[in-house]
């Protein structure tokens, strides 16, 4: 049973393969890792999976329809949360979970939506101040809530926890849990600790392509190393690249 | 360390979006120069008339005025029929005035009286270019004024041509001269009295004539206004509504592009485009809230337009008296009319905004709105659509700005068939940028910023 397929995936820009011929499969609600080093490919990976770019060639299939052929018929199962991704800086806190909850009356009432964000964020009484006043990590609570309150198939996280202190990151990871009750995550993160710790299955990209994948378990015992950090060190240094880069 | 710092800075500041600005502004004068040079060209030119003389060749004072302004003017024909004189005039793209030499002009200035001439203007359009060679040839109204006053004095005081200056001056106090004999004796009934009263014969001696004008505005004729009252009269269309159009185009435009700057510099479009919205709702969401938004801004700062500007302005009662005023029907196709154009505007906006990179520079882009609704507001302040030449009256209907701006005074001029061609052109042309501006945005160039024409085939990199 797969919820989502990637299939041979290639994304180039101008003069930049970005992705050669990626493949994953994330099913449900499992918390798929997509982990490598900068530039690896990882953001326009999540970017392909979240309809904002097209592939240049392969394909991503959600329940096995291609989302390419149907995007606004896809996006309605997901919710993306980029890594950078900001605040309308004028609305409060609650009114911007307010707003995000109204794209989705069709599924619950709008309210409840905004409600059950306004728990995750933990703001309390500072969703009444206006965002521009926010710190970097209050702004990461609201916008990891409002990518988490609508209970997305596939939430497709790019650094969820960056900018966070332990404690807020720690909460964080206990909303991505508690999220695969209603679907699955796909997290792209560095923090390969909180990878190990959070994620069902692991892809490890470098130079746009997927070098090796499994669950941390299968990828400690395929390598010999103890940690997921130690196997990454070892397929990066040891020549696992792809052809041609 | 000081040229690493001045390169720095020359790099950040000169890029692409601040150099299409100075581009831009430069498009702006540039053209207002040629328009300058435009007013210059038709003020040096000499107006072109015809002249209906319908008193005898020997009548010397007729003589006078045909002579000066046969000096001053462009006389394509003198002659005694009125038709034959007014379709030459009609004909000729210059055509300014037929002026009239009434029967007993001669007599009436010899008997003590004003002159009469009469004055059919052509005026072609309301433009302040338009008025131009009429404006000239008021001008040289002057003229021909002084020269019948000459011509008048000499025949009244004879020894006044050849006595020195300080002799010719008439003591304070003196009667009424006294009719030279080679001039008409005044009239029997009432010397020096005029319909509009008596006069003081020095008056005529100095203002020998009286003008009576109408003036034909396209092919309706006001009687007894010149062009330049008209023009006056008419300044709420040919200045006051342009203005108003272009404010509402570029502060609706402005939102627009910033409102797209604001969504990339906040990190809040990649959301946007993620939630489950279609991308023809995501652009008329935009597009409605900036028209509403920009209304309601530009609503606030005509209200304070119009008080500045209602003191230069002819109440709408003068408008009706001529049969220019507007009805019901008429403000509702110019409202149509520039909704139409805003939805333009507007989906000209956004596709602007596509392109901005942040707020700075989404401000940077709207000058080329600015440009765009620049062009046809001075245009239609200084000419009418059917006064300028055929390439510059294309360019004008292919921008739909153009169209409000217009609108009113076709309509004044019953001609609800060009506001109506204009209302579809800018309908179709705003359905049609929209649409574009709806595949853009279901385009990765909204994220990636880099316009791609063609796919390349992944392999073609390895």
């Amino acid at each position: 049973m797969t919820l989502l397929q990637v299939l041979d995936v290639h994304k180039v820009f101008h003069k930049t393969h970005a992705v050669r011929g990626v493949s994953f499969e994330i099913r449900p609600h499992e918390i798929f890792g997509l982990v490598g080093p900068n530039g690896a490919g990882k953001t326009t990976t999540l970017r392909m999976i979240a309809t904002l770019l097209r592939p240049s060639s392969g394909v991503i299939r959600f329940e096995g329809r291609d989302t390419a052929a149907d995007p606004d018929g896809f996006r309605p199962h997901i919710s993306y949360l980029p890594e950078d991704a900001g605040v309308y800086k004028n609305l409060t806190g609650r009114q911007y979970l307010d707003f995000i909850a109204r794209f989705f009356a069709d599924r619950e009432e709008p309210a409840v939506i905004a409600a059950r964000g306004v728990e995750m964020t933990g703001l309390g009484e500072r969703l009444s101040n206006r965002v521009s006043g926010y710190s970097k990590g209050m702004t990461r609570k609201l916008v990891i809530a409002r990518a988490l309150m609508v209970r997305p198939q596939l939430a497709i996280l790019d650094e969820p926890t960056s900018g966070l202190d332990v404690i807020s990151a720690m909460a964080v990871r206990e909303r991505i849990r508690e999220a695969t009750s209603h679907g699955s995550v796909l997290l792209s993160s560095h923090n390969l600790l909180e990878v190990e710790t959070l994620c069902d299955r692991v892809a490890f990209m470098f130079a746009g392509a997927v070098i090796d994948c499994g669950t941390p378990v299968e990828l400690r015992e395929r390598h010999g190393k103890r940690t997921l950090e130690e196997v990454f060190l070892h397929l990066i240094r040891d020549g696992h690249r792809p052809e041609g880069r | 360390m000081l040229w690493n710092i001045v390169l720095k800075e020359v790099r950040e500041m000169l890029n692409l979006t601040t150099v299409g600005t100075i581009i831009a502004v430069t498009a702006i004068f540039a053209s207002m120069g040629g328009l300058v040079s435009m007013t210059k060209g038709e003020t040096t030119k000499k107006p072109v008339i015809a002249v209906l003389n319908l008193e005898p060749p020997d009548a010397r004072l007729a003589q006078t005025v045909v002579t000066a302004l046969n000096a001053s003017c462009e006389v394509i024909y003198l002659g005694a029929d009125d038709r034959e004189g007014l379709r030459r005039l009609r004909a000729h793209a210059r055509g300014a005035a037929l002026i009239e030499i009434p029967e007993g002009f001669d007599a009436r200035l010899r008997s003590g009286r004003q002159g009469r001439l009469g004055v059919t203007w052509l005026m072609r359009g309301a433009g302040a270019l338009d008025t131009i060679s009429s404006a000239v040839l008021e001008r040289h109204f002057l003229s021909v004024n002084r020269a019948v006053s000459r011509e008048l004095i000499t025949l009244r005081f004879p020894d006044a041509a050849t006595s020195p200056p300080a002799a010719r001056a008439t003591p304070p106090g003196t009667a009424a001269p006294t009719p030279p004999a080679g001039g008409a004796p005044p009239a029997a009934d009432t010397p020096n009295a005029d319909e509009d009263g008596p006069r003081d014969p020095a008056d005529v001696l100095v203002d020998p004539i009286a003008r009576i004008e109408n003036t034909f505005f396209k092919d309706k004729l006001i009687p007894m206004l010149s062009p330049a009252k008209i023009s006056q009269l008419l300044a709420s269309q040919s200045i006051t509504v342009p203005i108003i159009m272009m404010i509402i185009l570029m502060l609706g435009g402005s939102v627009v592009v910033s409102s797209m700057g604001l969504e990339k510099e906040n990190k809040t479009l990649e959301t946007l485009l993620t939630l489950p919205v279609s991308r023809r709702t995501l652009v008329l969401g935009k597009l409605l809230g900036s028209a509403i938004v920009g209304i309601l801004m530009a609503g606030i700062f005509a209200v304070g337009l119009r008080f500045y500007l209602q003191n230069f302005e002819a109440p709408a009662e003068s408008l009706a008296v001529l049969g220019l005023d507007l009805g019901v029907g008429d403000y509702f196709l110019v409202i149509v009319s520039l909704l139409a154009s805003l939805m333009f505007g507007l989906a000209f906006a956004l596709l602007l905004g596509v392109l901005a990179r942040d707020y700075k520079s989404a401000q940077m882009l709207t000058y080329a709105i600015l440009v765009l609704a620049m062009f046809p507001m001075m245009i239609v302040m200084l000419k009418d659509f059917d006064t300028v030449p055929t390439s510059l009256q294309i360019i004008l209907f292919i921008i739909p700005f153009s169209h409000p701006m217009m609108a009113m005074r076709q309509l004044a001029l019953e001609n609800a068939g060009f506001v109506l061609w204009g209302i579809l052109y800018s309908f179709l042309a705003a359905g049609l940028l929209t649409a574009a501006v709806v595949r853009v945005f279901r385009a990765e160039v909204l994220v990636t910023g880099i316009l791609r024409f063609s796919r390349r085939p992944p392999d073609a990199e390895n």
